[in-house]
């Protein structure tokens, strides 16, 4: 679309939004920018009112982007023009369709999306540690962002690293080279919880079990594997992970942060980039998890 | 002691290795401060609530005739502002719209079923091995053992049961505390088990069917007291078991016998010969 250049139009314009600005002074409210100012890779708008495009640079992409607006405001569509302009510049993303779906609507401009569904295309081993990185270090990950999500406490969160640990340890007896699933670490709970445990015991794995038995029941067969979908090679395309089915916040964004973790533990088995940009991680409702509660 | 949230240190370690992230939400206000410190570009679309402007205004540092702007932004107009760099002062944008072409379910599974990326993905996929398949490539197949296995076994349960059932047919008519203490449920002395677990062996048994609790007020202090009678199922799983018993006496109600039980033990204490239905009362 473009900007109407109109010297009429333009002053509807400002008369329209700047009522308390004298007339004459086009734009008065926000500081001119040259276009040179506004230059950079992606585009991201027009600047009202002249018909430069609004540019960020890849390398300020980097230090990530907050998108906020009322529902109806165009948050989606901004989303997606991002996509575009990312596909267009071959920068691999990762997006979450969690209320409506969206990401999808986008194969047409970008044939080459993976629009991965849970249980259909999307399969995940939560317990599966990345490539390179130990699993006692993803061990804790893991139990840092489940006990994040579903608000367990420390003591709870140290049981549940406790019973992963030993879940791990009889994997590696038995069954070497296979990695314990979430429906393993479902009955491994329930089994202690049979046993003769002690009576402080049977709280945390009750705890426990309260969060991870529902995660087990609504994504049973994405989370029925023990080898998920191979995320880093995923990092290599633009994906769309359609949540939209799951309707319990919290499970969606279980899911998110995982791989959000994921992904920090794998990225750092590599090379630093120092600003230079690789992938794009989009982080819808963010305030769920980054918020401070109150919503 | 303050600690940080896991998934904030995440996201800060990852800009150094060249993962970008977009946040999006409703409001500005609900996200956490950390947060908004942590972004370089932040873009505010057209806002609604009081708070909400508040921080918008706070955040990218609007004046006056900036702020006013926020009020009457169109849907896909926003204002957006770096943290430094070449232009750090707001500006107003207007966002193209992006036409998305509509695509089902349906469509998804046939573009899918052709992507060759997807399909070798989906090849990596492990599926989780049950007994089936265990027993199909030649595994062993190990039953997952508690840690402690003995509590819960089935001949526990039956060990348990053949306990409750035995004290229960050699005193028909005392109340289920004193029951269940005959039987070495209650209390944790001499080996005997918890008193959890008394109202387990209970609730299992009445779930089976041998047994049948009754409460029955005999309008003494103490309220409702609670009694056991054995059942027909409770009887053959006696004779199953090899248990001598003996039935107790009396026709009618459980309620009915009871009273005769009662009864009959006032006037045999007192030192009265006894009968109830024509036999003779033992004490």
């Amino acid at each position: 679309m473009r900007e109407n250049s109109s010297l009429r139009e333009r002053e509807l314009y400002q008369y329209k939004y700047l009522p308390s600005v004298l007339q004459g002074y086009r734009n008065q409210a926000f500081i001119e920018a040259s276009p040179r100012q506004v230059d950079g890779d992606i585009g991201i708008g027009y600047v009202k009112n002249t018909g430069t495009v609004f540019r960020l640079y890849l390398k300020e992409l980097v230090q990530h982007v907050c998108i906020v607006g009322r529902s109806g405001a165009g948050k989606t569509n901004t989303i997606r023009l991002l996509q575009i302009e990312l596909h267009r510049l071959g920068i691999p993303f990762m997006a979450f369709d969690l209320a409506k779906l969206g990401t999808r609507y986008l194969k047409e401009y970008m044939p080459d999306l993976l629009i991965l569904r849970p249980g259909i295309e999307f399969f995940l081993n939560a317990l599966q540690n990345p490539m390179g990185v130990s699993r006692t270090e993803w061990r804790m990950s893991f139990c840092e962002v489940t006990s994040e999500i579903f608000d367990i406490r420390t003591a709870s969160k140290l049981y549940l690293n406790d019973v992963v640990q030993s879940l791990y340890d009889r994997f590696q007896e038995e069954k070497p080279g296979s990695c314990p699933t979430m429906h393993d670490l479902n009955d491994e709970l329930i089994n202690r919880r049979k046993g003769r445990v002690p009576r402080n015991e049977i709280g945390y794995i009750n705890v426990i079990l309260n969060k991870v038995n529902p995660v087990c029941d609504v994504l049973y067969n994405c989370l029925n594997v023990h080898d998920g979908i191979p995320i880093e090679e995923l990092l290599a395309h633009p994906v769309s992970v359609e949540l939209v089915g799951i309707k319990s916040s919290e499970i969606q964004m279980w899911i998110m942060s995982l791989i959000l973790a994921w992904i920090t533990s794998y990225r750092e088995t590599q090379e630093m980039q120092f600003g230079k940009l690789r992938h794009v991680f989009f982080f819808d409702e963010a305030a769920k998890v980054l918020g401070k509660g109150e919503s | 002691m303050i600690t940080e949230s896991f998934i904030i240190t995440c996201i800060r370690r990852l800009r150094e290795y060249g993962e970008g992230i977009v946040f999006a939400d409703q409001c500005l206000s609900s996200l956490r401060e950390v947060v908004k410190s942590n972004v370089y570009t932040t873009l505010c679309l057209s806002q609604s609530g009081y708070k909400d402007i508040k921080e918008v205004i706070r955040i990218m540092g609007l004046n006056p005739e900036q702020a006013e702007i926020i009020l009457r932004m169109k849907t896909g107009e926003g204002i957006i502002r770096k943290a430094g760099g070449r232009f750090s002062y707001p500006q107003l944008i207007r966002i193209p719209f992006v036409r998305p072409k509509n695509l089902s379910n349906r469509e998804i599974d046939k573009l899918n079923e052709k992507n060759e990326v997807i399909q070798h993905l989906l090849k990596r996929v492990k599926p989780r091995e049950t007994a089936i398949e265990q027993i199909e490539s030649g595994l062993k197949v190990k039953k997952p053992q508690a840690k402690t296995n003995e509590k819960d076994s089935t001949s526990n349960v039956k060990k348990d049961l053949k306990k409750l059932l035995e004290a229960l047919a050699k005193n028909s008519f005392e109340v289920s505390t004193k029951i269940m203490k005959l039987a070495g449920f209650s209390g944790r002395k001499n080996g005997s088990i918890s008193g959890s677990k008394s109202v387990r062996i209970k609730k299992i048994a009445i779930e089976r069917g041998y047994i049948k609790e009754h409460k029955i007020s005999l309008g003494v202090r103490g309220g409702m007291r609670k009694y056991m009678e054995i059942t027909d199922t409770g009887y053959s799983l006696l004779d199953e078991l090899c248990v001598d018993y003996e039935r107790p006496r009396g026709k009618g109600s459980f309620e009915h016998r009871l009273y005769e039980h009662i009864v009959a033990n006032f006037y045999a204490h007192k030192g009265y010969r006894v009968r109830i239905e024509a036999c003779e009362y033992v004490e």
